[in-house]
């Protein structure tokens, strides 16, 4: 049992140190490798939990697709100048301040003064998790699904419209 | 297996549930015709306008039938509101389908306005937490994608404005509803209990998580301190959408407070969030409309201020608030559809520009003084019923709690009426008075039909104002329990 | 019990064949001679080459982002060993994550892109960023068709479990847990009412239990050719113009690393569509009347005739699945960019996608 809270704080840790890094890194590039660090974190954590479907599908979804699409979008939109891009931050006082005041508001909050010992739920997870899902897909969740769908294509078409804006105001 | 039982059971459940979304599913089916109708028949350089939107019109006409139905089956608040939302959905269309040259893109025009209105309608009618997310999504991202509808440079400035502060506000909103979803482990708003789970989490971290989702509420419909996005998009946005803009996602979103006001008001702090934000919004929105140039960005504030009224509305009763949306959805489209028309004749938006107009176009001269009286709330028109309805209830309100509250609610909203005269007064001001050293300004055509709607748009406030029983008997067939 | 140690020696042993047997098919379809001086044959060839690589100077262009550039090779190989974990061996050697197996390996193959994405940027050379570029919008591109043709066999098979699949695949498909009452007809099509359960061989195959998968074989065949960058896919490595498109720089270890994954790449493409479609580690020979070539060839799980059977059957059909690779690569000509892309986009992902349809009604109505 020691062994698995010991890599879930090596994975939580990962993931903070990463996050961390982000907020501290002014080279885009880097921030978005370590955003992949911490994302494959967070999927280590749901492993851990017994939500191994969850931990793929984040693979799936935010290491496989949208940073490769963020990694992707930066190296084709920066020169090859052979610079970094670098970010500049403005308004460094107030940032910090809104940042501390709000990190400690929530932090207190939710970690000190939530007694999160009464949620402790006696539901026990279903053996195959991925029928579960799938069927809760199609029925309890069907109509939220279906949005989702629609939701999807409108953000489509969409992306579609403003993307192609811009190639005929270049023609 | 007893779970396949229980399987169909939810099924059955599920395809129960499902005759209430007719109307989105035939607004869905709208939208995938019009994709498909603008792929195989029209090129970029075909005037597909016209017949994209009369096949969108035809689809929402068949949702608002289809509504009425579903109404006269639940008849509660929602779905009156889905109601009025697809009559707005309908205006939109109709406005849009004046503007005969209009070819850019119309195919995603209609259906991403399409995605607006599904969002609209599912946040009205569901108190499913992840519905409700996945509808303000879907209403966010079309409003983006609209407000760059413009295809200009200020255009794409205000959407991508709109859409960093609207990601981060459903940022905040999303924590909240994760952290309401922990603590209460059901999505459905109806099976909270709050006070219940208070005592077991603990009393901040439940408010906190009530915060941060009305917090993503409160960004969408622009109250005060998630308004600050609101007057660029306006201002750079297609007249039209905006006039949706104002209307469709605040509405939506204000039922969605009335369907979960019984669970979430249960803490005097998020009551006094909320009232605090009508105040702000009203004097806020008020006073800075006093300084606007741009007629747009003006209507901007206006509307900001207008969300005030709607949360007093809201406090006051269902049934002024009912009355005083459907009057400012009226009233709105009805002052847009005329920035619009001055827009396109004389392609200017700013309000000193608008000197002398009175005597050039006279019929919009007075159209536009009928429509800005009325948002101002005063008689003859139903914007003065609207707020007397409002100042009525409030004030009823206050002499049975003694409420030092709505006593402060009802004399912000009467002082900022007055604050609110001077600045839509400015139009008819500069239209009608102010002398003029003759500019000359080149004139277009604008569509007649668009200054004949918007003309009976204006009888109908003033209909109101004289006959509001019919509007009136339609509001209390609303059935207000639930 | 984990795949991994089985499989990290093996891939770098085939690899070493798998280097000389793409030169002799190449050199025997272009009627060349191939390697022949090295050993009899040529046979040290390989050998050679590696040790030849092993001892070169680790170059990193002076201009080049160092960090980046030295760990990508490190991402690309470890991306694609990942995948390997959730693959079984044989019927009683099952991989990891067994809930989520094809799931998983899809989700972390995708990862080798950040690698190649890496590289390319890193050092800092037009070549290797055209390259790279090239080769990530080629294989998110091909990842679509794969994930729909993958999704067809799982509509089919119903389930994520590699080792499920495998076990449907066969004579053995009632020795699985929750499978003991499931039969396999002829075709798949239950109306026939021909029970093959107890023929098993080809008869259980994926491909011939449910014939609609072979046009999704064929689609899911076509994109991991293009998924590994393979010829007529191999355009980010395209010679004639990119030198070598991402992998430009890289020399001695690091390049091998790179070629290693490449081949690695393959030999996992290769095992999951055996998986897949071609009937796993079971045996291809059918039960034929009192002739049991099935069960003599397939032996009984957790025996040591059983998992040698078995380890030879996945891994002989994946070897061939290979060799056609090579056979195709040097039989075609190289693809123009915008033929790739609207192959995938246009034909290849709508047919995955109508395929799909009719695999889940082909489950519905037929088995």
């Amino acid at each position: 049992m020691n062994w698995m809270t010991t890599i879930f704080y090596f994975f939580g840790a990962i993931t903070v140190l990463s996050a961390l890094g982000i907020l501290f890194t002014r080279n885009v590039l880097h921030a978005t490798f370590l955003l992949m660090l911490s994302f494959f974190s967070v999927a280590g954590i749901y492993v851990l939990g017994n939500a191994s479907f969850i931990g793929v599908t984040q693979l799936l979804i935010y290491v496989g697709g949208i940073l490769i699409l963020m990694v992707f979008g930066l190296m084709l939109t920066t020169k090859l100048n052979g610079k970094a891009l670098v970010t500049e931050n403005h308004n460094r006082l107030i940032g910090v301040l809104l940042g501390t005041v709000f990190f400690s508001i929530l932090s207190y909050i939710i970690i000190f003064s939530a007694n999160f010992e009464m949620l402790k739920s006696n539901k026990t997870l279903p053996e195959n998790a991925v029928e579960f899902i799938g069927i809760n897909l199609m029925s309890n969740y069907l109509i939220p699904f279906e949005i989702a769908a629609i939701l999807l294509l409108v953000a489509l078409i969409g992306a579609a419209v403003i993307s192609e804006k811009r190639k005929e105001k270049q023609e | 297996m007893e779970y396949a039982s229980q399987l169909n059971n939810q099924l059955q459940n599920t395809i129960a549930l499902l005759s209430g979304y007719w109307p989105e599913f035939i607004i869905v089916i709208g939208l995938v015709v019009t994709l498909i109708i603008d792929l195989i028949f029209f090129n970029k350089e075909k005037n597909s306008n016209w017949w994209i939107g009369f096949v969108n019109l035809v689809f929402l006409i068949l949702a608002f039938t289809k509504q009425v139905d579903v109404y006269s089956y639940f008849s509660n608040l929602g779905e009156f509101m889905k109601l009025v939302l697809l009559f707005a959905g309908v205006l939109f269309i109709v406005f849009s389908l004046t503007q005969t040259h209009q070819t850019k893109k119309a195919g995603e025009y209609y259906i991403i306005f399409n995605g607006l209105l599904i969002g609209a309608l599912l946040i009205a009618k569901s108190t499913n937490l992840l519905v409700i997310y996945l509808g303000i999504e879907m209403m966010s991202i079309s409003a983006y994608v609209l407000s760059a509808f413009s295809f200009n440079k200020n255009s794409a400035e205000a959407s991508l404005k709109y859409l960093l502060f609207g990601a981060v506000s459903s940022a905040f909103m999303l924590f909240g509803m994760s952290l309401l979803y922990g603590f209460t482990q059901t999505l459905n708003i109806n099976d909270f209990e709050l006070l219940h789970t208070v005592k077991v989490i603990g009393d901040l971290p439940i408010k906190l998580a009530v915060f941060m989702t009305m917090f993503g509420f409160l960004f969408k419909i622009a109250a005060t301190p998630m308004h600050i996005w609101s007057p660029d998009v306006y201002e750079a946005t297609p007249t039209f959408v905006v006039a949706a803009f104002s209307v469709i996602p605040k509405l939506a979103v204000f039922v969605l407070l009335f369907n979960i006001a019984d669970k979430f008001l249960v803490f005097p702090e998020v009551e006094l969030l909320l009232q605090f934000t009508a105040i702000l919004s009203l004097t806020i929105g008020n006073f800075a409309a006093l300084w606007q140039k741009n007629a747009k960005r003006m209507l901007a504030y206006s509307s900001i201020a207008h969300t005030g009224f709607l949360l007093i509305a809201f406090f006051a009763n269902m049934q002024s608030f009912v009355f005083y949306g459907l009057v400012y959805l009226i009233m709105n489209f009805a002052v847009f559809g005329l920035v619009k028309v001055v827009e396109q004749k004389f392609s200017i938006t700013d309000i000193e520009q608008y000197i002398g107009l009175g005597k050039k176009i006279p019929l919009i001269g007075v159209l536009f003084v009928v429509a800005l009286i009325s948002l101002t709330g005063l008689p003859p028109t139903a914007g003065f019923t609207a707020k007397i309805l409002v100042f009525s209830g409030i004030w009823e309100k206050y002499l049975t709690n003694h409420n030092p509250v709505y006593l402060s609610l009802f004399v912000f909203g009467l002082f900022n009426t007055v604050v609110s005269l001077f600045y839509y007064l400015k139009i008819p001001y500069f239209m009608f008075i102010k002398k003029s050293n003759e500019v000359i300004l080149n004139e277009h055509k604008s569509s007649t039909v668009l200054t004949y709607l918007i003309g009976s748009l204006v009888f109908v406030l003033i209909l109101c104002f004289f006959l509001p029983n019919s509007l009136m008997d339609m509001i209390y067939s609303i059935n207000f329990a639930q | 019990m984990s795949t991994i140690i089985f499989f990290l020696p093996f891939i770098l042993i085939y690899t070493i064949f798998a280097v000389y047997g793409e030169r002799k098919i190449s050199a025997f379809i272009q009627d060349r001679y191939g390697p022949m001086e090295v050993g009899k044959y040529g046979w040290y060839q390989t050998v050679a080459d590696l040790l030849k690589l092993i001892q070169k100077e680790d170059i990193v262009p002076k201009k080049a982002s160092k960090k980046l550039f030295l760990i990508a090779p490190v991402i690309i190989f470890t991306s694609i060993f990942c995948g390997f974990v959730v693959l079984p061996i044989t019927s009683s050697w099952e991989g990891t994550l067994t809930q989520n197996g094809v799931y998983f390996l899809l989700a972390i193959v995708s990862l080798d892109v950040v690698g190649i994405l890496m590289a390319g940027w890193g050092a800092n050379s037009k070549y290797s960023l055209l390259g790279a570029l090239r080769s990530v919008a080629q294989i998110i591109s091909y990842e679509i068709p794969v994930t729909l043709s993958v999704l067809c066999v799982i509509m089919i098979s119903q389930s994520l479990n590699l080792q499920e699949i495998s076990y449907q695949q066969g004579i053995l498909i009632n020795a699985f847990p929750d499978m003991e009452n499931v039969k396999n007809y002829l075709f798949g099509i239950s109306a026939l009412n021909i029970d093959v359960t107890n023929w098993g061989g080809v008869f259980t195959w994926n491909i011939f239990r449910a014939p609609v998968l072979i046009p999704v074989f064929i689609i899911y065949f076509i994109s991991t050719l293009a998924e590994s960058n393979r010829a007529p896919f191999d355009l980010p490595e395209a010679e004639s113009e990119l030198v070598a498109g991402f992998h430009t720089e890289y020399s001695g270890f690091r390049w091998a690393i790179i070629m290693l994954s490449e081949y690695g790449m393959m030999l996992l493409v290769a095992l999951l569509g055996v998986i897949l479609f071609l009937g796993s580690w079971n045996t291809p020979l059918p039960n034929i009347g009192n002739i049991m070539l099935a069960n003599w060839t397939t032996g009984e799980p957790e025996t040591i005739a059983g998992n040698l059977w078995s380890v030879f059957w996945l891994l002989s059909k994946a070897l061939m699945w290979i060799a056609v690779q090579m056979w195709v690569r040097w039989t075609y000509p190289r693809l123009r960019i915008d033929q790739l892309m609207s192959l995938s986009w246009k034909y290849l992902t709508p047919f995955a996608m109508f395929l799909i349809f009719v695999s889940g009604l082909w489950r519905l109505l037929m088995i």
